[in-house]
């Protein structure tokens, strides 16, 4: 069941995420071009106009390279809302499945679509900054450099290759935790925006999710803080480490309470008059 | 033969404090078609709801087929909401998949030969349908279930008398005499002759319960007209 329910979702949100996707693909194409043929071409003073334009296409190009992958971040939300607090939360509900694999079907496939769209974010940012670094780099400047010079930014922190993949390792696990805190926030505050209002239920959730956003980041950073982790482990490259598992623990643990009180509401709270 | 649908000592109260059910305890047979009957806030959609796994019991226990609500009992109830849960941008097609995905008991060939017996076109998305297409289309989900509970909530209220005629023909037509169908109206007259039995339900208890054949031969009157003098004491 939990199966069929995470193709149905993927389905019903594919068509708009796909969409979203190729136009911030385009967009972050379309930029880069752009800022290449700024860097390649030297214009006249009469030609101000055309600078002005390629200009006004390069910001608008970034904005929506950038803007779209975030809006997929919205539409999730925006889904989860309304399979579970409007009308269609009647099918939701009446299907032959418990809250628990409903809820993980929308995390499931909640956490994919956020996971596409942060990739997206880094291709479009490869897109639009390898380009324009080669053309405004001096001529000896290449692509090997280049590359180089990314993967140097990931070791360089590092002494051996055994704290190079465990640092890397710690900070990927690290960003995917403190993302599907968000997500599960998001959908703790959905549900419980839908139980606590009888009106303006979205407003409700947006207004928890903020509220507690704020409070649980604070929180969070307090704790972080309170940890001396160089002194703890001797130094600052082990410390690194350590706060990254640390950090990834405490949201890990944090996306799990949020998940558990929402299968809770959902099973017991959520009335759907 | 073991009831589909039991209730213990129903009771439902809403944040806001009002008590939609009141201690309900009542059990009801296999294989029959059931009028829900009652005034306005008289806990029917409270009862169907609690029914079909929507709302949760604030006390005492209710059972489908022996089961408590779950996604067991989900399964072999078909519930018919008031209003319309299909999404606005899916295709009548993909209802249809979606369906047959999830009920194991949904006859996609019925429902396709429903679908074009009403002139819906299978490809055309909920949003541009008119308001009675789309509760035709969830009836005909619906009812091209082969559940063992069918839970109608209102479903001839804001349609033509001629798509009443269709949908109760429909109903029936696709009716298995071992199913039952507990189904809440206000139009009385237009369901009693297809009503084996009905439930008279106020402040959430049932105040009267008995066969619809009982009623014309023990009062010699419709249901309609018993429903009317019934109510109308309360009224006064």
């Amino acid at each position: 069941m939990l199966r069929k329910l995470i193709s149905q979702d993927m389905k019903n949100q594919k068509r708009t995420y796909i969409l979203l996707i190729l136009i911030s693909l385009g967009c972050a194409v379309v930029s880069s071009i752009s800022l290449v043929i700024e860097g390649l071409v030297s214009y006249e003073a009469s030609s101000a106009l055309s600078a002005m334009g390629l200009g006004l296409v390069m910001g608008l190009t970034l904005l929506g390279a950038f803007v779209s992958p975030v809006a997929i971040v919205f539409s999730v939300a925006i889904y989860y809302y309304r399979k579970i607090v409007t009308d269609e939360a009647y099918l939701t509900f009446t299907l032959p499945a418990t809250a628990k694999q409903t809820l993980n079907a929308k995390m499931i496939s909640g956490s994919i679509w956020m996971i596409i769209a942060a990739a997206v974010m880094i291709v479009n940012a490869a897109i639009i900054s390898i380009p324009s670094i080669l053309v405004y780099s001096s001529d000896d400047y290449t692509v090997g450099a280049l590359l180089k010079d990314i993967a140097v930014f990931f070791i360089l922190p590092y002494s051996s290759v055994a704290n190079v993949i465990l640092g890397n390792l710690a900070a990927l696990f690290s960003s995917l935790a403190t993302m599907l805190s968000q997500l599960a926030l998001i959908y703790l505050c959905i549900t419980y925006g839908g139980i606590l209002a009888s009106k303006h239920k979205a407003l409700v959730g947006v207004a928890l999710y903020f509220g507690a956003d704020v409070l649980i980041g604070g929180l969070m950073e307090a704790i972080m803080m309170s940890f001396n982790f160089e002194y703890l482990v001797g130094s600052y490259e082990s410390a690194m480490i350590l706060y990254y598992f640390i950090n990834a623990l405490l949201y890990g643990g944090f996306t799990v309470a949020c998940h558990q009180i929402n299968k809770h509401l959902l099973q017991n709270k959520l009335n759907l008059a | 033969m073991e009831p589909i649908l039991q209730c213990s000592h129903l009771s439902k109260r809403y944040d806001k404090g009002a008590l939609a059910l009141n201690d309900l305890t009542m059990e009801l047979p296999k294989g029959e078609i059931i009028g829900l009957l009652g005034p306005n806030g008289s806990g029917k959609t409270t009862l169907l709801k609690l029914t079909a796994g929507l709302l949760t019991p604030t006390y005492g226990e209710i059972a489908v087929n022996g089961m408590r609500i779950g996604a067991a009992t989900k399964a072999i109830v078909s519930y018919l909401p008031e209003r319309t849960y299909l999404s606005p941008t899916m295709r009548v097609a993909e209802c249809l998949n979606l369906f047959s995905t999830f009920y194991a008991d949904f006859d996609r060939a019925r429902a396709e030969e429903m679908l074009r017996l009403l002139s819906v076109p299978t490809d055309a998305k909920i949003k541009v349908l008119s308001k009675g297409t789309r509760e035709k289309v969830q009836l005909v989900l619906v009812m091209a279930r082969r559940a063992k509970l069918y839970l109608l909530d209102e479903p001839i209220a804001g349609v033509d008398p001629a798509a009443r005629d269709y949908i109760l023909s429909t109903i029936l037509r696709n009716y298995d005499s071992e199913s039952t169908i507990l189904l809440s109206t206000h139009l009385i007259s237009d369901v009693e002759n297809v009503l084996d039995s009905f439930l008279f339900i106020r402040d959430g208890r049932v105040i009267c319960r008995d066969r619809v054949s009982a009623v014309r031969e023990m009062r010699g009157q419709t249901l309609d007209e018993f429903f009317r003098e019934v109510f109308r004491c309360y009224a006064n």
